[in-house]
């Protein structure tokens, strides 16, 4: 399978306060690429690095076999780099519509707006200012204004928080269809109950660096994965 | 209410053939004051950056215009130049304060006037502190008027065509989160750039119209930082409401600044200060408009 993206010992510092200490892994087309991890970890100091917005101390990103590791992160998004945020950052004084329509225009990429909104379930409120959306309809709005880009691979920080059940579930199909569409995607989530059913692979950072790579099933079977979740005094605690 | 922009503008037109001396000086402010207030919104309002010396580029203007027209040069290349210069100038040395953000870059832009007003007073080349009198004919204040006129009617169909179009909603992305737009792939610099250049131009045109109307410049009047105070309390009110809040609050500021002056001529200045207080307490973000 094509590997999409590849990340090579990136470190990250801020001031003296070491974020990520050597982080490695790579991820394939058609694939979901799961990272999980205490709080503070390092997960969405990855994301921000792998999407741009935060530019590594060390190491290398590779992006469909191009170093991308000094581009900026318009250059990124141009290239079919499309992210969300935790928090969602939709422009207020715009519309659902105008948040698109920009996405669209400066990525260059012809694809269909109102086809995207039906996708995400915005359409009935594409013309309602982006402030007066509700967190879950903010982070359908994100995915939606990534998907603009016609990504080849998509960061999702998050985008489950906040969500009710049936959310949760509409916006899984959205992602499972993605997928089956050849897109590489890699998600950072706290909610695993919607994670698992249809990721691929997963990683588990703690403290900067990857403890756990490989399969969905073995990663709560490692110990040190316990611990970082549990703790020392409950790792050996068995599910 | 843009349904009267034509109405409006022809009385603006025939206004100095049916005004006293001392109402066309008012309306000559107005207009000013206005024209001031559109030029620092294509940053202020459109990017977020206050410009607080922004009235740098007003001065850089009023001093090429006067330095080339007292020598004989033409009027209409003295004020195409007198526009060229502050752009430039601002293209050159702006880029490296754009980094900056809010209060640091205010900062910064006060640093560029006092700078330059500093420049100016003590380079006997550029008039030093004698300035530069211009000898002008007893129209030029019209003409100066018109040039008023002129660069607020461009400049508010500027700010509606920014409003309404795509570019402007890409400069308020900016503003508003210019990490998510950069995520978006939009590339800032270039849009801000053009913005700082904007701005550059229609100050220095103005400066070069002042110019005219005042027929004196040195660098305390037009590198004054009250005219920079005057315009941000305009802006600061007129948040609300960029297409025709700069007109309506500086028409206000100017009849409530005049009203002072006539009737309290000793304390206009501590009233007026009071009254821009309590103005900006009571409309900390301007008179609300419904959203263009």
């Amino acid at each position: 399978m094509e590997k999409v993206i590849e990340v090579v010992g990136i470190k990250k510092a801020f001031g003296g306060n070491k974020v990520l200490e050597g982080v490695s892994f790579s991820a394939e087309a058609g694939k979901v690429l799961g990272i999980i991890g205490p709080n503070g970890s390092g997960k969405t100091t990855l994301i921000n690095i792998l999407s741009g917005v935060l530019t590594q101390d060390h190491g290398k990103i590779l992006f469909m076999g191009m170093d991308i590791s000094h581009e900026k992160a318009y250059v990124r998004a141009r290239l079919g780099i499309g992210r969300t945020f935790q928090i969602p950052r939709a422009f207020p004084s715009l519309t659902v519509l105008e948040n698109l329509q920009l996405a669209q225009l400066h990525s260059g990429k012809e694809v269909s707006i109102e086809s995207v909104l039906k996708r995400v379930g915005l359409y009935e409120l594409r013309n309602r200012y982006s402030d007066k959306l509700s967190l879950a309809q903010g982070k359908r709005l994100e995915l939606a204004r990534a998907l603009m880009l016609k990504p080849k691979l998509l960061l999702l920080d998050e985008v489950f928080a906040g969500m009710n059940p049936a959310s949760i579930r509409e916006v899984s199909e959205v992602i499972k269809g993605l997928k089956e569409e050849g897109l590489c995607i890699i998600m950072v989530e706290h909610v695993l109950s919607a994670l698992m059913p249809f990721v691929d692979e997963i990683i588990v950072l703690a403290d900067g660096r990857v403890i756990y790579w490989g399969d969905k099933y073995g990663a709560f079977k490692e110990e040190k994965v316990r611990r970082a979740y549990l703790g020392e005094k409950y790792s050996s605690f068995r599910v | 209410m843009l349904k009267l922009l034509p109405f409006i503008f022809v009385v603006g037109c025939l206004f100095p053939l049916f005004a006293n001396p001392y109402w066309f000086r008012i309306a000559s402010s107005v207009l000013l004051l206005s024209s001031l207030s559109y030029a620092h919104n294509l940053l202020f309002y459109f990017l977020g950056y206050p410009a607080f010396g922004g009235v740098a580029f007003f001065g850089l203007g009023a001093y090429t215009f006067s330095s080339l027209y007292s020598k004989g040069f033409p009027l209409i290349p003295s004020l195409l130049l007198s526009m060229l210069i502050p752009s430039l100038s601002a293209l050159i040395l702006l880029p490296i304060m754009l980094r900056l953000k809010s209060h640091y870059f205010a900062i910064s832009t006060l640093a560029f006037q006092v700078m330059l007003m500093e420049l100016v007073e003590n380079i006997e080349f550029f008039g030093g502190t004698k300035g530069y009198a211009l000898n002008l004919s007893h129209h030029a204040n019209i003409i100066a008027y018109y040039l008023f006129l002129l660069a607020l009617l461009g400049l508010f169909l500027l700010v509606i065509l920014l409003e309404r179009s795509v570019f402007g909603r890409t400069l308020k992305a900016i503003k508003e989160d210019e990490t998510a737009s950069l995520t978006l792939g939009i590339n800032p610099m270039p849009y801000k750039l053009s913005m700082l250049v904007l701005m550059g131009m229609s100050l220095g045109f103005l400066g070069g119209a002042f110019s005219l109307w005042s027929a004196y410049i040195d660098a305390s009047t037009v590198f004054n930082p009250t005219l920079s105070v005057k315009t941000f309390f305009v802006l600061i009110l007129s948040l609300n409401s960029p297409i025709y809040g700069p007109f309506l609050w500086s028409l206000f500021f100017e009849m409530f600044f005049e009203t002072l002056w006539s009737n309290f001529p000793q304390m206009h200045g501590i009233l007026l200060g009071l009254g821009i207080m309590l103005l900006i307490l009571a409309f900390p973000r301007g008179l609300k408009w419904k959203r263009s």
